[in-house]
């Protein structure tokens, strides 16, 4: 008989990244260095593009996001980095 | 538009990437080693759309106007791309316009399309496929949505050469009854972890580098109820992060779940089923003679620690057969 062993292991149950009161949506996550970083869209002040730290334990660093850009950018972003720096970019406006 | 930023996600500067009376929207990114390469679907509304590419440097300069790499289809849309460590493949689909489907082509480093655009998935009708795109070890994997005979989204996959050669049949990745859509890939170091969002939650399905399944479907988010969306899923040194939207308390907020690959080892076993020993019930530790080679195993035929037993049915193998069914009861 074949077995497929173990293959995945959920270390911790679901968890909020952003929780803020007003809109968050269309995520995206990128692994630099030691540190998970999240990017997407908000609504806390008109649309907005936000993103935080996580630890690869589950520790969110930037527990409201940090803020990056302010326009209409609805659709989230998508990040590379460059071993310095990011560059997020995204659709503003319609 | 871009925004460059540290590591601390402080800013540096934001400009724009194409910044004309058209709509430029679904832009994706990669990184060579030297630039950024930034693609995005541009046009007017409503009217066509074609999928363009520029470089944009560390410093933020952006390099090209926009370099036509499509196939000319009257709405090309939502380009993804990804760098081999050669050139970039970049992926989208025709939405108006024949032929329908998923279509590819390489661009070299210099933002020139190399070779003609190829077909990775041709479709009889106009349809909303959603690719993504990730390089694997040697090869890429694409991923797309797709309508299925029953009117329900599919995931399927396809995988492609660096030479953009179709590797394989079309992987039918998450195809029951249910609607499966937005499928991300996130690539580890043996193998790629598809996510997509199944009727408000979040599933996934391990592919190895060459396109086969290793599992079956299998849920990330937690079973409560809430509408979840648009997962991505990226690799750290010992596990992934999923993320998605999910909607709580009158508004959408981001989560995610920290997930950690074990070993996958597929192992020849002898089946449990086959024993038909007389069982013994056991009040406390299970005691094993010395001198013999044991192993104890659970129902679903995993290994376990005899030491750490918890209450439940075991059986007790000797030098590769198993001698003995053990119900522990506390």
């Amino acid at each position: 008989m074949e077995i497929l062993k173990l293959c995945l292991i959920f270390v911790c149950s679901d968890f909020p990244i952003c929780d803020h009161e007003d809109f968050q949506y269309n995520p995206s996550v990128i692994f630099v260095d030691s540190l998970y970083y999240v990017f997407w869209s908000d609504f806390r002040y008109s649309a907005s593009i936000y993103a935080a730290r996580v630890k690869p334990d589950g520790t969110v660093i930037d527990t409201s996001g940090q803020f990056l850009y302010h326009g209409y950018p609805i659709s989230g972003a998508r990040a590379a980095y460059d071993n310095q720096n990011f560059l997020a970019v995204f659709r503003d406006g319609c | 538009m871009g925004v460059r930023a540290t590591p601390e996600l402080e800013i540096l500067h934001s400009f724009p990437i194409k910044a004309d009376s058209l709509v430029a929207q679904d832009p994706d990114i990669a990184f060579d080693g030297g630039n950024f390469m930034v693609v995005w679907s541009e046009g007017g509304f409503p009217g066509e759309h074609k999928v363009k590419a520029a470089r944009v440097t560390t410093e933020g300069v952006v390099l090209d106007s926009g370099t036509l790499f499509g196939m000319g289809a009257y709405m090309e849309y939502k380009p993804v791309i990804d760098f081999d460590g050669d050139r970039y493949l970049t992926v989208w689909y025709n939405y108006n316009g024949v032929p329908y489907g998923v279509f590819g082509r390489f661009i070299n480093i210099q933002c020139e399309p190399e070779g003609r655009e190829f077909a990775i998935r041709l479709s009889d009708i106009s349809y909303a496929f959603e690719p993504d795109i990730a390089f694997g070890n040697e090869s890429y994997l694409v991923v797309w949505q797709e309508l299925s005979l029953q009117y329900d989204d599919n995931v399927y996959g396809q995988i492609v050469s660096m030479t953009g050669e179709l590797i394989g049949d079309v992987i039918p990745i998450a195809t029951t009854s249910e609607y499966q859509s937005y499928p991300r890939i996130g690539t580890g170091t043996l193998h790629y972890l598809v996510v997509w969002e199944q009727e408000s939650k979040i599933y996934g399905q391990w592919v190895s580098m060459s396109g086969e399944l290793i599992g079956k479907n299998f849920a990330i988010s937690d079973s409560c109820y809430y509408n979840r969306g648009n997962p991505d899923i990226a690799f750290g040194n010992n596990n992934c992060l999923c993320t998605w939207k999910e909607y709580h308390t009158d508004n959408n907020d981001i989560y995610g779940n920290l997930d950690i690959l074990m070993q996958i080892k597929e192992e020849q076993v002898k089946p449990v089923k086959n024993y038909h020993g007389v069982s013994t019930i056991i009040n406390g530790p299970l005691f094993l003679p010395k001198g013999k080679n044991f192993r104890v195993f659970d129902i679903t035929g995993r290994r376990v620690e005899v030491n750490h037993l918890s209450p439940g049915i075991y059986f007790v193998e000797i030098d590769g057969t198993i001698k003995q069914k053990v119900v522990k009861i506390r």
